[in-house]
């Protein structure tokens, strides 16, 4: 197998790891954010620079995750307290100041980004074979389909689809909406940061520009693509988004038309997605 | 300093406060955050340049600027929006979403990558304020023009009666139509006027900034939606105050705290004001 | 003047409106009486074309109106007053009145119209700079019934005029409706779940349950039926049929 290929597979895999994060926030709770890429790159900063420091992969990976899910809560804790229709543009915000975080501060690298960033040591031994890291990328998606599985059946995912349906009806029942939303937030962060930190190690340079409103854009196109809601969805829209370009890379100037008419065409013709079941109404209920 | 500050951030905040009122007339009437509101925007700058370096003409320009966005606004409206009428709120939002990556990427087509500057004379003419602020001819010129179109905006909402049923169809949409009020004209109107305001403004901004581009529109539109909420979206009176405020805290926060994050400081301002107040300055209680 | 025939409706799946078929003669008041949920305020959304009919056609006078738009429908002279009231609260009084006339063109005879109302409804001058969200519950539906009546319609559908109101404050209104039809002419369809009134005020009725039409008659017969005292009459099973 081409070693193109492979890594086309890889970045398949991150962006699947990604966009199922997302959809844990978009498609199981019902808000919308429009920063995703924010946690990805903050993910990769932090895993970079923790193990240029000298950490290993194992510490710099869970402290990524665990790290960017406590930013996902500092930024749950003012985002949530406004008006659901406001989050969009919040997290949109957040966004846009994470990205002039990563070009500003000398300790990113500025808008040339981080370099030298070591490879994913295991046992000791830095892994440099793609099909190795392909197969850790893998499992580590794998670990992340279960939990969003058992999430989603879980009472957590049920008071989820609650305040996804209606959320005043939601707090009738007794559910505390604020307390599950964050939740949402935080676990997606976890994930996102993770997706990051496999970022980082793998392709040993980041800059800025990965991880901007453009990237936020093109996750929550996965998402909406394979349907929101819907975990072999997200899987779905990852694949077709990440090989397409590969595929079209002739066509690459055309990419954000395609992006953007992509997004219109779904939500007039087919805004269930993929896989996303038969009314999005029965997903998000008759909204207000 | 300050004062020079405050005068600037005020001309800047006047432009975003046009756009915002576009913005907060549509989610006001219709329901939906037109995210391309700032592509509109951008069109409209375009629209006038192209003519400018075609014809000379500014007048003209001005028109061809204020029709493109116009006709940029009936498209989307037609195109993104009107299918989606009584869906998930989502579902329009993400569409516009969608649009406004479309309708830069084809600017960024049609007109290439790169700023074009404006083909205007200006004498660089510049009064004092008090003696404490210098506000230039042109600063003067941006902040009449915005100020005289907020101002007829609101007589035309207030006075007449296509105005008061544009606020009748965002009060109840059932009830303006029992009382014969075309709702489809109604929403065609809201667009126009929200469309046209934002065409000027872009033609404002190209000339202030002497740089248009097929991005320009982004990020103000953003800023401008945050304008939008911070004063108290659907508010008319809210949408000025919002985008006011808003230019002066940004351009207050990048001269004293770091002009490096000067796209920040609109963001942080609209967290701030919600957390305060949630439903904005002006905003009412729904 | 207003026909319907053979009318279906649907609300999503559910079948609301099952082949009803009524008429108003000019200068008649026609009630709609029936339980909650039966169908009535259906019948008169789909005449003024806020919801949409499956089938069946709805006329005025000869012309087909049935999928016609609202303001159309509007234009061709029915006026409807919501059930609720739905005024535009945020706006004044004055202002749900121009607001009724909108599709009028006749600015001279609009302004007339308006202080006619005034004149009618003498509370609605007193107040009319005032927020119609700040009236009184009988005030509200006497300035609805006003907002409808500035379109100048020769079909009046009024929706539960009496929901919410107290006793004295609904004769006053039914005194205004007899006035309008006594006086003016106006045909009036009326919508109401106090059988009572309605009976009491219309010429003809007709008893809807679960989107059929199971009775119709003069107001006098349906008052007397025992069918009718029984179910919505509040007289006893021992009282009619001992």
């Amino acid at each position: 197998m081409s070693v193109y290929f492979l890594h086309v597979l890889i970045l398949v895999a991150i962006y699947a790891i990604l966009a199922l994060s997302l959809n844990i926030i978009v498609g199981f709770a019902g808000l919308v954010s429009l920063g995703h890429a924010a946690f990805f790159g903050i993910g990769a900063y932090l895993s970079g620079l923790l193990m240029i420091k000298g950490l290993g992969f194992v510490e710099a990976f869970l402290l990524s995750g665990f790290i960017t899910a406590a930013l996902g809560l500092c930024l749950a804790l003012p985002a949530l307290r406004v008006k659901d229709d406001y989050l969009a543009i919040v997290t949109l915000g957040f966004g846009i100041i994470i990205t002039l975080v990563f070009l500003n501060l000398d300790i990113t690298g500025g808008p040339d980004g981080l370099v030298g960033i070591p490879p994913v040591t295991l046992w000791g031994k830095p892994v440099y074979s793609k099909w190795a890291f392909l197969g850790l990328t893998t499992a580590i998606l794998f670990v992340m389909i279960l939990s969003a599985y058992t999430l989603k059946q879980s009472k957590i995912g049920r008071a989820w689809a609650a305040i996804r349906d209606n959320d005043v009806t939601a707090m009738f029942m007794g559910i505390n909406i604020y307390s599950y939303k964050t939740l949402a937030f935080i676990t997606s962060s976890f994930w996102a940061g993770l997706a990051g930190s496999l970022y980082a190690h793998y392709t040993a340079y980041i800059n800025p520009h990965t991880f901007s409103m453009h990237t936020s854009i093109k996750i929550l196109a996965m998402v909406v693509l394979g349907g929101i809601g819907s975990i072999t969805g997200s899987l779905l829209g990852a694949a077709v988004l990440v090989i397409l370009p590969e595929v079209l890379r002739p066509l690459a100037d055309y990419q954000d038309i395609f992006y953007g008419a992509l997004l219109v065409l779904l939500m007039v013709f087919r805004p269930q997605g993929i896989m996303g079941k038969v009314k999005i109404t029965e997903i998000f209920g008759r909204g207000r | 300093m300050l004062f020079q500050q405050l005068v600037n951030g005020l001309v800047v905040g006047s432009v975003y406060a046009l756009v915002a009122l576009g913005y907060t007339m549509i989610y006001g009437i219709l329901g939906i955050i037109n995210f391309a509101q700032g592509e509109i925007y951008m069109y409209g700058a375009f629209g006038a340049v192209i003519t400018l370096g075609a014809t000379g003409d500014l007048s003209l320009a001005v028109l061809a600027g204020i029709g493109s966005a116009c006709i940029v606004g009936v498209l989307l409206e037609r195109i993104a929006f009107r299918p989606l009428r009584g869906t998930h709120p989502l579902i329009p939002l993400i569409s516009a979403i969608g649009a406004s990556i479309l309708l830069s990427s084809v600017a960024r087509l049609l007109f290439g990558p790169d700023d074009r500057s404006f083909p205007l004379e200006f004498h660089p003419s510049s009064y004092s304020i008090f003696g404490a602020a210098e506000i230039t001819g042109l600063q003067l010129v941006i902040m009449s023009v915005s100020v005289g179109l907020m101002v007829i905006l609101s007589l035309f909402v207030n006075l007449t009666k296509h105005g008061k049923a544009m606020v009748a169809v965002a009060m109840d949409n059932d009830a303006a139509r029992l009382s014969g009020i075309n709702v489809n004209n109604a929403y065609m109107i809201t667009f126009l006027l929200g469309s046209a305001l934002s065409g000027v403004a872009g033609i404002l901004m190209a000339v202030y900034y002497n740089a248009t581009s097929f991005s320009m529109g982004t990020l103000p539109g953003l800023k401008a939606f945050s304008a939008a909420i911070l004063g108290g979206v659907g508010s008319i009176p809210g949408a000025i105050v919002g985008g006011l405020v808003l230019g002066v805290a940004e351009n207050l926060g990048a001269a004293y705290i770091s002009s490096n994050f000067k796209d920040a400081f609109a963001f942080i301002a609209l967290v701030l004001v919600l957390i305060i107040r949630p439903r904005g300055i002006m905003g009412s209680r729904k | 003047m207003l026909q319907i025939r053979n009318l279906h409706t649907y609300y999503g799946y559910i079948h609301a409106v099952k082949g009803v078929s009524l008429h108003v003669k000019p200068g008649e008041i026609v009630a709609l009486i029936g339980g909650n949920g039966a169908g009535k305020s259906t019948i008169l959304r789909a005449i003024s074309g806020i919801v949409k009919a499956a089938s069946g056609d709805i006329l005025l006078g000869d012309a087909q109106i049935t999928h016609l738009s609202s303001d159309r429908i509007l234009k061709n002279g029915i006026g409807h007053v919501p059930e609720g009231r739905r005024l535009f609260r945020g706006l004044s009084v004055r202002d749900n009145l121009i607001l009724g006339a909108y599709s009028r063109k006749d600015r001279a005879r609009v302004r007339a119209d308006i202080e006619e109302m005034e004149k009618l409804f003498p509370i609605l001058g007193q107040r009319k700079r005032q927020l119609a969200g700040t009236l009184s519950g009988g005030e509200q539906q006497m300035l609805a019934i006003a907002r409808a009546l500035m379109s100048r319609p020769k079909v009046l559908l009024l929706d539960e005029p009496s929901m919410g109101l107290a006793p004295i404050v609904t004769a006053q209104i039914y005194e205004q409706i007899r006035h309008l039809n006594r006086d003016e002419g106006i045909s009036i369809l009326l919508v109401e779940q106090n059988a009572r009134l309605a009976l009491n005020l219309a010429h003809r009725g007709y008893v809807i349950e679960t989107g059929r039409i199971v009775m119709e008659g003069q107001s006098g017969e349906l008052r007397q039926s025992n069918e009718i005292q029984r179910a919505y009459l509040g007289k006893g099973y021992r009282e009619v049929w001992e």
